[in-house]
């Protein structure tokens, strides 16, 4: 693996904001990620968390504010950095005409940096038909293909958005084991989600957004310090926020 | 039955565009085509000739169909709507009969809908209901128009009437195909390898003036007789079809799993080979499909014409009116309606390759794609590249076709020279057509449809300018009538350096345009 040790802060976020037209999604939005950290980014239904996502992989123009990726523009510097990240979106959308196989590794190829025996080994551990065309597949074999994909390559850093969504608790049980892995191979993970306690399992800081801004960014042992509940952290959160 | 109304109201709010546009257009064609003939054709002795030529070509009739009744115009209208309408009909009963079904259960809107009170079985029925009515408004818009045209009135009403329930015919064939395929694709597979076979076997039979006419559907809109003496028996047969294949198609929807299909689903390979990790090897395999179709549809048509260049050249000599409209050297006429068709044919090529990179980004894959180590410009310029490699790819083909069919049939190779050589003419207007649908891909993905407006523009220029008798500056919005009638006219140098320039400045737009754009979805 090809870890960069000097830069300490992966993603680095300061005020950013995006308008489409006269809705702002991204309000002011700041984040921290650090280098080997697994970071939760929680937050409501249309809270911005993708758009943060699609700004970091540089598909969107900012309106403004300061972004930073493994100390690169996103914007400007795309395809060098893509070669140090891997992405799994919250929906993923796959070529109906193609099998999983060829799916996972166009993907896999054009991030640059496949690895042939842990993608078989992942195939595998995902129970993963590669022989059959993308359109037949459910939500949750979609899912598993960016998964595998993600997974299978060197890349630094891991952006995954809902990456569990349509999973089986089998499967999200692997996931998480096949994360702690990665955790261990002194990787970065920005893990957008919905279930808290896949956010409390994996991870060691966690950022809160509503509306396009940035609540709270704290560890997880932090935000629970008084006893309660992760949930209810979130929800008290998410109360004051509004 | 459960449901069945609920469902109509549905499509009616949901598909209306499908439901009214295609049939608007069909009726458009079929008036505009009657209208143009009118002019062309005023006095008897003109129809005369007409039934004497273009009536008694073997070659005519294998590519048009019989002409029946040709000595009156709504028999000579009929002939010249001729093969566009027996193609364009069943395409349109196919996207309807496959478009209200199987393409809505893939999209996952069946699903929903059969989870309320609606029954398996009213999904194939309220489409049926809408598509025949669908059909009705073609019907009543082209009597309309033909009235009042004043056209014969029984022949207003027979024709349209003919002409509606073969369009249904094939929109209970696409409701089968729907059932059969597990998706939309192969079903429109399916239902255009039907027509072709259908096409291909009319051809025959009425090329060699065989009396099993009963053997294609598209040899009974001639023998029902809409504009002489009514025959029922091709009515009936049309009828006969669509209930035939509309019951198989409920048996089935009444059986199968929702989502499944009765064809069997192969599998793949497990892994890619290595082209397909590139962008090039990826634009390729998706866009590979509709570069085969257009440029089959090329070959083909440029064969059967090459083929057939001397007796149309006859044909045409021997019509004073079409002599007169046409030119005066009707060998070279034919090699221009060939290549301006070839280059239409070329340019529907350079528009489904480019529009499917729109598709791609609406559907979010090209966000997946780009976030890997490939730049969006590479990914925009071998696509582009791509598409407009396909285009010429495509008005070669033909070019080539077309030289070999008449080098065959007339025993001179200098012929397939010449039309290479003019194929070179109409680069200019197919890369021009190619980067103009880019610049509106690059602008918005959703704009790509616009992109067919003006070649289907270009179509009706191409295929139809005098019989409708359009002015010299409406044909010359072409840009495949400006570089000049090649090979009968020089090429127009000027207009084909003045296109190329054009071409690159489009293609510059476009990509600092889509360079600086957001993508729409990722």
């Amino acid at each position: 693996m090809s870890k960069s040790l000097s830069e300490s802060t992966v993603i680095r976020a300061r005020h950013l904001v995006k308008r489409f037209g006269c809705v702002t999604a991204l309000d002011g939005l700041d984040l921290t990620v650090e280098c080997g950290e697994v970071h939760g980014f929680l937050g409501p239904n249309g809270a911005g968390k993708s758009t943060t996502i699609r700004a970091i992989l540089g598909q969107l123009r900012l309106t403004s504010g300061a972004l930073t990726v493994l100390g690169r523009d996103p914007w400007r510097e795309a395809p060098v950095l893509h070669r140090r990240l891997a992405y799994v979106p919250g929906d993923t959308v796959l070529w109906p005409g193609l099998t999983g196989g060829e799916c996972l590794d166009v993907i896999g190829r054009l991030q640059g940096t496949q690895d042939r025996k842990r993608r078989n080994e992942l195939v595998e551990r995902f129970e993963l038909d590669p022989r059959r065309r993308a359109r037949t597949y459910s939500k949750g074999n979609r899912q598993k293909v960016a998964l595998v994909a993600a997974l299978s390559t060197d890349a630094e850093l891991l952006l995954l958005d809902e990456p569990t969504s349509g999973l089986d608790p089998v499967m999200e049980e692997r996931f998480l084991t096949t994360i702690r892995e990665v955790q261990t191979d002194g990787r970065t993970v920005l893990l957008s989600s919905h279930i808290l306690s896949e956010v409390e399992a994996l991870c060691d800081r966690v950022t809160i957004i509503r509306a396009g801004r940035t609540v709270v960014t704290d560890t997880v042992d932090a935000l629970r310090q008084d006893g309660t509940s992760f949930d209810e952290v979130f929800l008290a959160h998410y109360r004051d926020a509004s | 039955m459960t449901g069945v109304w609920r469902l109509i109201r549905l499509y009616v709010q949901t598909s209306w565009v499908l439901l009214v546009g295609p049939a608007l257009a069909l009726a458009g064609l079929v008036v505009a085509t009657a209208s143009g003939v009118k002019g062309l054709y005023p006095t008897a002795d003109a129809k005369r000739v007409y039934a004497a030529t273009m009536g008694a070509s073997p070659a005519g009739w294998a590519f048009n169909g019989r002409g029946v009744d040709l000595t009156k115009i709504g028999g000579i209208a009929a002939y010249e709507v001729g093969f566009m309408g027996q193609l364009l009909i069943p395409v349109v009963g196919l996207l309807l009969g496959i478009g209200l079904t199987r393409r809505l259960e893939e999209a996952g809107v069946i699903d929903l809908v059969t989870s309320g009170r609606v029954a398996r079985t009213a999904v194939p029925i309220a489409a049926l209901i809408v598509g025949t009515g669908s059909w009705v408004v073609f019907a009543k818009v082209s009597e309309a128009g033909l009235y009042a045209l004043g056209f014969d009135r029984l022949g207003c009403q027979t024709y349209p009437s003919i002409l509606a329930l073969y369009g249904m015919a094939f929109t209970g064939v696409g409701l089968l195909a729907g059932q059969l395929a597990q998706g939309s694709r192969g079903a429109y597979v399916l239902g255009a390898v039907l027509v072709v076979a259908g096409f291909v076997g009319r051809a025959y039979v009425d090329g060699r003036q065989l009396r099993q006419t009963w053997i294609s559907p598209m040899s009974w809109v001639a023998e029902a007789h809409p504009w002489g003496t009514w025959v029922w028996w091709p009515a009936l047969s049309f009828l006969g079809l669509e209930a035939v294949a509309v019951a198989v198609a409920l048996a089935i929807a009444g059986r199968r799993d929702l989502g499944s299909g009765v064809l069997p689903q192969r599998l793949g390979r497990g892994t890619a080979s290595a082209a397909l990790g590139t962008p090039a090897g990826l634009a390729w395999r998706l866009t590979r499909g509709s570069t085969f179709g257009w440029t089959a549809v090329a070959v083909i048509w440029c064969t059967s014409i090459g083929l057939m260049a001397d007796e149309m050249a006859r044909i045409i000599r021997d019509n004073p009116t079409l002599a007169a409209a046409l030119g005066d050297d009707p060998s070279q006429v034919v090699s221009v309606m060939s290549l301006v068709i070839t280059g239409i044919l070329a340019g529907a090529t350079g528009i489904a390759v480019i529009s499917r990179f729109g598709a791609e980004e609406q559907a979010a894959r090209t966000g997946l794609a780009l976030a890997g180590a490939v730049s969006r410009l590479r990914m925009w310029l071998v696509w582009s590249g791509i598409a407009v490699i396909s285009a010429l790819a495509t008005l070669f083909s033909g070019a080539l076709a077309l030289g070999v069919a008449q080098w065959v049939s007339g025993g001179s190779r200098a012929t397939l020279g010449r039309e290479l050589r003019a194929a070179g003419a109409y680069t200019a207007p197919v890369v021009l057509v190619t980067v103009v649908a880019g610049l509106l891909v690059a602008m918005s993905p959703r704009l790509r449809s616009v992109a067919w407006l003006p070649l289907g523009w270009f179509a009706v220029v191409g295929l139809m300018a005098e019989a409708l008798r359009l002015p010299r500056w409406s044909r010359n919005l072409s840009p495949y009538e400006l570089v000049g009638r090649v090979p009968l006219e020089p090429l127009d140098r000027t207009a084909w350096v003045w296109l190329v320039l054009a071409a690159t400045v489009a293609c510059a737009a476009a990509t600092v345009r889509f360079g600086s754009r957001s993508l729409v979805r990722g």
